[in-house]
């Protein structure tokens, strides 16, 4: 199969029967009060209630609400269940509910009920003080593979021209800005992070999630060793590009307040399963929907 | 936190004389206090001793070599005293005329106050500590602000240990938990360039290069000092303040010496670029080998630039005014830049530019002293030797005449008999010259030399040649400063100033 993009019915199709499956197989802390937020992000912007405001592509929502103290009152969602059921139709689970900035009610409009492209749940936890996430994109490496392929000559910028000089849109996925070598190559990296984790950093807990387009590797230790704030992931930044010549987007690392994508939601752009992985020797093609393939 | 005041306790003594930015006012007096109480004996304050050992402390800070060997073996061996003197000492330079209007940033004796202060320190630590207060210390300057959760709970510096496997030397052991940038340390490269990481992880910990510590104090310690120098100055009285600078006279003369013999760059920080640039290429054209270049002779920007590169030079700010020139043509372009300097001449030869550096010394104009009757263009030596075709010389007009020719660069190397006939030679025009006698009397003054060294020329201030100066006011040059003596002169000249032990 070629790479591509999933449809609306594809999308609602997986949150619907294939999901589910996955849900018991989540990381444990993500439940439906323990993330901060979940965000979803349109192919299309949506409309809110209040008129004047501009459509949405991307919404964000508290998982809580909190009083000026800043203490947790109310649950946005009692269980994981309410979260699917948000993920699968937004438009009528929005947990704004009346509120002006809810998403405008599918049945008033003619292109009614958005499907998410993308499932994010935010790093920040009610329970748990840090996770942290290091990411590491398919795009990074394929960009500096055609950087050291490609002369001066040949490539006029650093951009398209210069990735098909190279001829990684050409390779397979087709028109994507990387190659399948290239997310391998993410996926390689991804467990070398892991190890430098187990083994430098003393993590005990640690993840590598396939993220569509490259991985996410986790740190999830909860004792106070790992408990590394913006200044320490800086120093982890600079150890991993530098000492450990790992090319990670740094902005993610230090970052705590960012969304993920969540573990088994859909890369609609590239009907990939987001799916956490145990081996370098992952097959991409695995994580392709089986509601896709039928 | 300790209760025990500096006054008492030598630990908390040590901790507020080497972190005073941790402490407020009351900590940093009560290390004063305890300076302080060393010149009470029985009840008596002994400001002779005080006054004594704040000059020796002052004038010691001068000299390079006393800064370096302090960071080995402490010149000052109780923290309190150390803070005293080193204070009290930066106040009598403030007080110095010369620099009533300088930002203290400009003056270099300051710096170098600070330095005896700050090595003097790092050594007494090594003698006094367990190596727990290197970790103290390394817990401020390596602590960062906290973080989205609160401070880091435990200690910034967990150890300071040796990590065989990352190669030789000690290192500081910090978790990544507490970590910050500051811990990163590269290597040194060109400009403009990212070093390697020379900081490592093991075991979620940073360990980082103990050299980054002793850097990173430096910096600390030059808003540290400024602070122990601002509670001193707040702590001192109108009455205190007129009697120190009333009695101090060692520190002020030696500032006043620095500027009679031109030794601008001995006082001020950022001193003039265009003379820093001509005095080293002064001394890179002296250094030459073979006479290749000369000073007083016209070159070629290449013939200087090859002087440039082969000059080693010890002094840091030398070395930064070499590794500024590049090429002959950024040394052209410098020189260029300073063609309206008093001892720079360029002359246009084919098409060519062609530079001449002379002998100078700022201020005073210089003397090019080829033979020994060119001293006499001084108007000192112009009256001697008017005054020694009446009278025979007295026995100082001879000696003093003669320890000038012994410091004289072309004779520094000589074999006694050169000089002594080129000596005999000059006296020999006087009605009462005896041959016999001058060659007795020269060598005699040649034998008598100080411990070794060479006995140091007289200079402008010097009472015997009083009778023949005309005047330091109007006269265009001085002796220190106009004849082309070497530095190690000057550095004897510092030496016999500052003998004496250890407080």
């Amino acid at each position: 199969m070629t790479w591509r993009q999933a449809t609306r019915e594809e999308i609602y199709k997986y949150y619907a029967k294939e999901f589910p499956s996955y849900v018991d197989e989540l990381p444990a802390f993500i439940t439906a009060e323990g993330p901060k937020q979940y965000a979803l992000a349109f192919r299309e912007p949506h409309p809110v209630r209040k008129d004047g405001v501009p459509d949405k592509d991307f919404i964000r929502r508290d998982t809580w609400q909190m009083n000026a103290a800043g203490d947790r009152t109310t649950a946005a969602f009692d269980k994981f269940d309410d979260v699917l059921e948000f993920i699968r139709h937004p438009a009528r689970n929005d947990p704004l509910g009346q509120s002006d900035f809810a998403l405008a009610d599918p049945d008033l409009l003619d292109k009614p009920d958005p499907r998410p492209d993308a499932v994010y749940y935010a790093l920040d936890h009610w329970e748990r003080p840090w996770v942290l996430l290091v990411d590491i994109d398919a795009k990074t490496i394929a960009r500096e593979r055609a950087t050291q392929a490609v002369s001066d000559e040949d490539a006029t910028g650093d951009g398209e021209d210069l990735l098909d000089a190279a001829g990684i849109l050409e390779a397979d996925p087709a028109g994507y800005p990387y190659s399948f070598e290239d997310i391998e190559r993410a996926i390689e990296y991804g467990f070398e992070v892991r190890d430098i984790f187990e083994d430098d950093f003393n993590a005990e807990e640690t993840m590598v999630v396939y993220s569509g387009q490259g991985v996410h590797v986790y740190l999830l230790d909860t004792d106070p060793a790992h408990r590394y704030d913006a200044k320490s992931r800086e120093v982890l930044n600079d150890l991993l590009q530098d000492t450990y010549e790992i090319p990670i987007d740094p902005v993610v690392t230090a970052d705590r307040r960012r969304v993920a994508r969540l573990p088994y939601s859909l890369h609609a752009d590239v009907c990939s399963i987001v799916t956490p992985i145990e081996s370098p020797n992952f097959d991409v093609q695995s994580a392709t929907p089986e509601v896709l393939q039928s | 936190m300790s209760q025990s005041t500096p006054v008492e306790d030598e630990r908390t003594a040590y901790r507020v004389a080497t972190l005073p930015l941790e402490y407020g006012t009351t900590r940093i007096n009560q290390l004063f206090t305890r300076g302080y109480n060393r010149y009470i004996v029985d009840g008596e304050d002994q400001p002779d001793d005080l006054l004594n050992d704040l000059e020796r402390f002052g004038t010691a800070a001068f000299k390079e070599d006393v800064r370096a060997d302090a960071a080995e073996e402490p010149f000052v061996d109780e923290p309190g005293t150390l803070a005293v003197l080193a204070t009290l000492s930066a106040i009598c330079v403030k007080a110095h005329p010369k620099f009533e209007h300088a930002p203290p940033r400009k003056v270099q004796v300051l710096y170098d106050i600070r330095e005896l202060y700050v090595n003097n320190l790092a050594s007494l630590l090594r003698e006094f500590g367990d190596g727990s207060f290197q970790q103290d210390i390394a817990e401020v300057l390596y602590a960062k602000d906290p973080g989205e959760d609160g401070p880091h709970p435990g200690r910034v510096c967990t150890g300071i240990k040796e990590m065989p496997e990352f190669g030789e030397g000690l290192y500081l052991e910090i978790p990544v938990a507490a970590a910050s940038r500051d811990c990163l340390i590269r290597a040194d490269t060109e400009r403009g360039e990212t070093g390697e990481l020379l900081t490592r992880v093991k075991n979620n910990h940073l360990y980082v290069p103990v050299g980054n510590f002793d850097t990173k104090y430096r910096e600390y310690a030059r808003r540290a000092f400024k602070k122990l120098l601002r509670v001193q100055e707040e702590n001192l009285s109108e009455d205190q303040l007129t009697w120190l600078t009333t009695n101090e006279s060692a520190i002020t003369e030696r500032i006043d010496r620095f500027i009679e013999t031109g030794h601008y760059e001995r006082i001020w920080r950022d001193w003039d670029q265009g003379e820093r640039t001509i005095r080293v290429l002064r001394d890179a054209i002296r250094d030459a080998p073979d006479e290749v270049v000369l000073l007083g002779e016209f070159h070629s920007a290449k013939e200087l630039f090859e002087a440039v590169e082969a000059y080693d030079p010890e002094a840091d700010w030398k070395r930064d005014v070499c590794n500024r020139i590049s090429s002959p043509r950024s040394l052209g372009n410098l020189l260029a830049s300073q063609r309206d300097h008093r001892s720079l001449t360029i002359r246009q030869h084919r098409n060519t530019n062609h530079y001449r550096i002379q002998e100078s010394a700022r201020g005073v104009q210089p003397l090019t002293v080829e033979s020994i009757e060119d001293l006499f263009e001084l108007p000192c030596m112009a009256n001697m030797a008017e005054r020694l075709n009446e009278k025979k010389p007295v026995r100082k007009d001879l000696y003093n005449f003669s320890r000038m020719v012994m410091w004289l660069p072309q004779y520094q190397d000589s074999d006694l008999e050169t000089i002594v006939a080129d000596l005999k030679d000059v006296f020999s025009r006087w009605p009462w010259y005896d041959e016999q006698v001058t060659d007795y009397q020269i060598r005699y003054e040649f034998s008598n030399t100080i411990g070794g060294d060479t006995p140091l020329p007289m200079n402008c201030d010097n009472d015997d040649m009083q009778r023949y100066c005309i005047g330091q006011e109007q006269c265009p040059y001085s002796i220190w400063g106009s004849l082309p003596f070497p530095e190690e002169m000057y550095d004897q000249l510092d030496e016999a100033k500052s003998t004496g032990e250890e407080f």
